[in-house]
C-alpha cells in the first residue's frame, strides 16, 4: 500500500517538474496570482502600471494588486497647473481597470486639491472593505470627508491630512482602528471624543495641529504610541500601561478624578512600560503642580529614552526632573533642553542644594546625554558634574551653548570635571548648529 | 527541560534532512505538521527540492538564534501579524536607537542577507514557492523584496530581457496600449531630465509636440 502510495506520488512530481523545465525561461510570468500581487506591490504605482505592455499575458495582472498608493515619490510629478487633473484622470483610470478588493489606499501627491472626484473614489472604496486609508492635501483648502468614510468597517489604519471632519451622527466607530493620525485637520470637541473613546484597539495615535477642540481625554488601553503636538490643546492622559513611545508638546491638565495630588505621579504614574518620553513645550512644567515625590513608587524599569526642556532656574522643574531620573534606573539617553525665564531671576541657593540632593541615581546603563542651549550658570553645571561622576557606561555628552561668548570659560570647566566613565567624550557643538 | 528533539525531513527527489525542533518552527507549515501529529515518521516535502531545502534550512538556522536575541530585546512591538508582509517599514515606528550590540548584530544580518538572496532567477523563483509553501514569512519577504529590485525602474524592454518575457502583442495593439494604459514610458532618469528641460524652457519645438503627443491622452 505504502510502496503503491509512493509511486503515484513520484509520478505527479515527474510530471509537474517535466512541465514547469519546459517553461522555465519565463517563470515570472507563471506565478500564482498571490506569489505576483507580493511582488507587484512593492513596485511604485507607475512600476507596476507599466507591466501592463509586457506582454498579453500581463496585460492585466497589475489590475487585482490590492494595494494603490499615489504619492509624490509613486506618481510622476506632473508639472504646471494640469498637475491636479492629470493625477485625478490617473486615479479615475486605475480605479476604473482595477478588480478585486483594495486593501490600502493612499493619495498624498502634492498636486492634489480638494474636488468632488475625491468624495465619488471614496465612496468607490466603501464597497471594497479598505483597511488602510490615507488622504493628504496639502496644495488647497481643507477637504471636507464624505460621511461614507465612516462606513469603512474594516479600517485598520487611518490617515487624514488637511481634512474637515464631521462624522454622521449614525457613526459607531471603527471597531479594528488600531493606527489613528491626524494633522492639520479641523473637528469638533465631540467628534474627536466621539472618534477616539470608540477605537478600543488603537495602539497608535498621532495628534498634530487639530483646530477645534479644547481638550483631549486619550484613555484608550491598548495604545503603545502616542504622538501629540498642539500647544493650545489640553490633554489629559489616563491608564496609558502599554505605552511605549509617548512625544508630548501640550498644555497638560489633570484628570478630574486626579485633582489634589502630585500631576506627575497622577499623569505619568501609570505608564510603566515606557521605553522613550519625549515632551516639549509647558509640558513638563505643568507636571510641577503639587508635592513632587523624590521618586515615584514604581520606576519605569523599560525607559530608555528621555528628552525634554528644563528651566534650570525654576525649582519645581528640578524637582520634576529628579523625580524622573530616580525613576528611571535603566535609562541609555538622556537630552535636556535648557531654557530660562526671567522672572525665576534669583533663586535661593538652599532650595537649589536641596533638590541637588534628592537625585540619587546611578546612570548606570546612560550611554548618550545631550544638553543644549547651555547658559553657563551654576545648577548646569552642579548637574553635568553628576551625571559625569556617576555614569560608568557613559560614550559621549554632547554641549552647545545658548549663546555665543560662553563657549571656552564653559568648556575649561567642563574638561575639568570627574569622569566616571573611561570612555567618555565631551563634545562641543556649535550654537550655531541647526537643531 | 526536554532535550532538543529532532525531526527529519523529506524532499522530492528523495533526500532526507534533519533538523532541530526550533529550526523547524521557523516554518509555519512544518510547525503545524507537527503539532498535528505528522512529527514521528518523515515529514514529506514533495513540493521541494534537495537544492532549495538546503536554502531553506540555512536562512531558518540563521533565523532561529536571531528570535531568540531579539525576543529579550523586544520593544513591546510584535511583528505585524496580519498580512502586511508587503509592506517595508513605510510607517516610520518610533524606536530607541539601539546601542553598539544590537546595531552591530544588525548590520550582520543585512550583511548575511544580501549575501544569501545573491542567487540566480531559477533558485531566487523556487526560493519563493517554497517559503510560500513552507510559510516562512521572513524568507518570502526577502525574495519578493529580490524580485522586486530587478523590477523596479526598468523599462518594458529591460524586464522582458531580465525575465526572457516575450512580447507578443502586434506593433498597432502595443502603441494603443503604451499610450492609454502605461501611463508613460520614460525611466525614472529621463523624466527627471525632461523635468529640467521643462523648467529651463530648453524643448525644441519638435520634442515638445512629441512629449505634447504622448501624453495626449493626459492633457486632452
Amino acid at each position: 500500500m505504502q510502496t503503491k502510495r509512493k509511486l503515484t506520488v513520484y509520478m505527479i512530481i515527474d510530471n509537474w517538474m517535466e512541465m514547469a523545465s519546459s517553461s522555465t525561461l519565463d517563470m515570472l510570468s507563471n506565478l500564482p496570482e498571490s506569489m505576483l500581487n507580493n511582488i507587484l506591490s512593492r513596485l511604485s504605482l507607475r512600476d507596476m502600471v507599466r507591466t501592463t505592455v509586457l506582454s498579453t499575458k500581463w496585460r492585466y495582472k497589475w489590475t487585482s494588486v490590492p494595494h494603490l498608493i499615489f504619492d509624490d515619490e509613486y506618481l510622476p510629478v506632473y508639472f504646471g497647473p494640469f498637475g491636479h487633473d492629470k493625477l485625478v484622470k490617473i486615479v479615475n483610470h486605475v480605479l476604473l481597470l482595477h478588480r478585486g478588493p483594495v486593501l490600502t489606499f493612499e493619495i498624498s501627491s502634492s498636486q492634489l486639491r480638494t474636488c468632488s472626484e475625491i468624495n465619488s473614489w471614496i465612496l468607490y472604496l466603501s464597497f471594497n472593505s479598505v483597511k488602510e486609508f490615507k488622504l493628504h492635501i496639502s496644495k488647497s483648502e481643507r477637504h471636507i470627508v464624505p460621511p461614507c468614510l465612516f462606513s469603512f468597517g474594516h479600517l485598520i489604519q487611518l490617515i487624514l491630512i488637511g481634512c474637515i471632519i464631521v462624522p454622521p451622527t449614525t457613526f459607531k466607530g471603527f471597531s479594528y482602528l488600531k493606527n489613528l493620525s491626524l494633522k492639520k485637520v479641523t473637528l469638533s470637541n465631540a467628534s474627536l471624543e466621539c472618534l477616539l473613546s470608540s477605537c478600543p484597539w488603537l495602539e497608535r495615535l498621532t495628534l498634530i495641529d487639530i483646530d477645534g477642540p479644547t481638550h483631549v481625554e486619550i484613555c484608550n488601553p491598548n495604545l503603545k504610541y502616542l504622538f501629540f503636538d498642539d500647544k493650545s490643546i489640553g490633554i489629559s492622559l489616563k491608564d496609558l500601561r502599554l505605552l511605549v513611545y509617548a512625544n508630548l508638546h501640550a498644555i497638560n491638565v489633570a484628570h478630574p478624578d486626579q485633582q489634589g495630588t502630585c500631576n506627575f505621579t497622577s499623569i505619568l504614574g501609570s505608564m510603566l512600560n515606557i521605553q522613550k518620553l519625549v515632551m516639549k513645550g509647558w509640558f513638563l512644567e505643568s507636571l510641577a503642580i503639587g508635592d513632587v515625590p523624590r521618586r515615584l513608587p514604581s520606576t519605569y524599569d523599560h525607559l530608555k529614552s528621555i528628552s525634554f526642556p528644563l528651566n534650570m532656574e525654576d525649582v519645581k522643574q528640578i524637582l520634576v526632573a529628579v523625580c524622573l531620573l530616580n525613576s528611571s534606573p535603566n535609562l541609555q539617553e538622556l537630552e535636556i533642553l535648557l531654557c530660562r525665564n526671567r522672572e525665576y531671576a534669583i533663586v535661593p541657593v538652599m532650595d537649589l542644594q536641596e533638590a541637588k540632593d534628592q537625585l540619587e541615581c546611578t546612570f548606570n546603563k546612560l550611554r548618550v546625554v545631550n544638553m543644549s542651549k547651555l547658559f553657563g550658570i551654576e545648577t548646569e553645571l552642579v548637574l553635568i558634574k553628576f551625571i559625569l561622576a556617576n555614569s560608568p557606561v557613559l560614550e559621549t555628552m554632547s554641549i552647545s551653548p545658548a549663546k555665543k561668548g560662553i563657549e571656552l570659560t564653559l568648556f575649561k570647566e567642563l574638561l575639568q570635571f570627574k569622569r566616571a566613565s573611561p570612555r567618555a567624550k565631551i563634545v562641543y557643538l556649535d550654537g550655531s548648529d541647526p537643531r | 527541560m526536554a532535550s532538543a528533539k529532532v525531526f527529519v525531513l523529506r524532499t522530492c527527489d528523495g533526500e532526507t534532512f534533519e533538523i532541530d525542533e526550533s529550526v523547524a518552527y521557523v516554518s509555519e507549515t512544518i510547525k503545524n505538521m507537527i503539532e498535528d501529529g505528522f512529527g514521528h515518521d518523515l515529514i514529506p516535502l514533495p513540493n521541494v527540492s534537495s537544492k532549495i531545502l538546503l536554502k531553506v534550512i540555512e536562512y531558518c538556522r540563521k533565523h532561529v538564534s536571531n528570535f531568540e536575541s531579539s525576543k529579550k530585546t523586544s520593544n513591546g512591538d510584535e511583528k505585524d501579524k496580519d498580512n502586511d508582509s508587503w509592506k517595508k517599514e513605510k510607517e516610520a515606528v518610533p524606536e530607541v536607537e539601539k546601542d553598539a550590540e544590537e546595531k552591530a548584530r544588525v548590520e550582520e544580518l543585512k550583511e548575511w542577507e544580501t549575501t544569501f538572496i545573491d542567487i540566480d532567477q531559477q533558485v531566487l523563483f523556487d526560493l519563493l514557492q517554497a517559503a510560500n509553501y513552507l510559510n516562512i514569512k521572513g524568507l518570502l519577504v526577502m525574495a519578493a523584496e529580490k524580485a522586486a529590485s530587478m523590477i523596479r525602474g526598468k523599462t518594458p524592454e529591460q524586464i522582458r530581457e531580465t525575465f526572457n518575457i516575450k512580447n507578443d502583442f502586434t506593433p498597432e495593439e502595443y502603441e494603443d496600449i503604451r499610450k492609454k494604459d502605461a501611463m508613460n514610458d520614460f525611466t525614472p532618469e529621463e523624466y527627471e531630465e525632461i523635468r529640467k528641460k521643462i523648467a529651463d524652457n530648453h524643448f525644441t519645438p519638435e520634442e515638445y509636440e512629441q512629449i505634447r503627443k504622448e501624453n495626449a491622452w493626459a492633457i486632452e
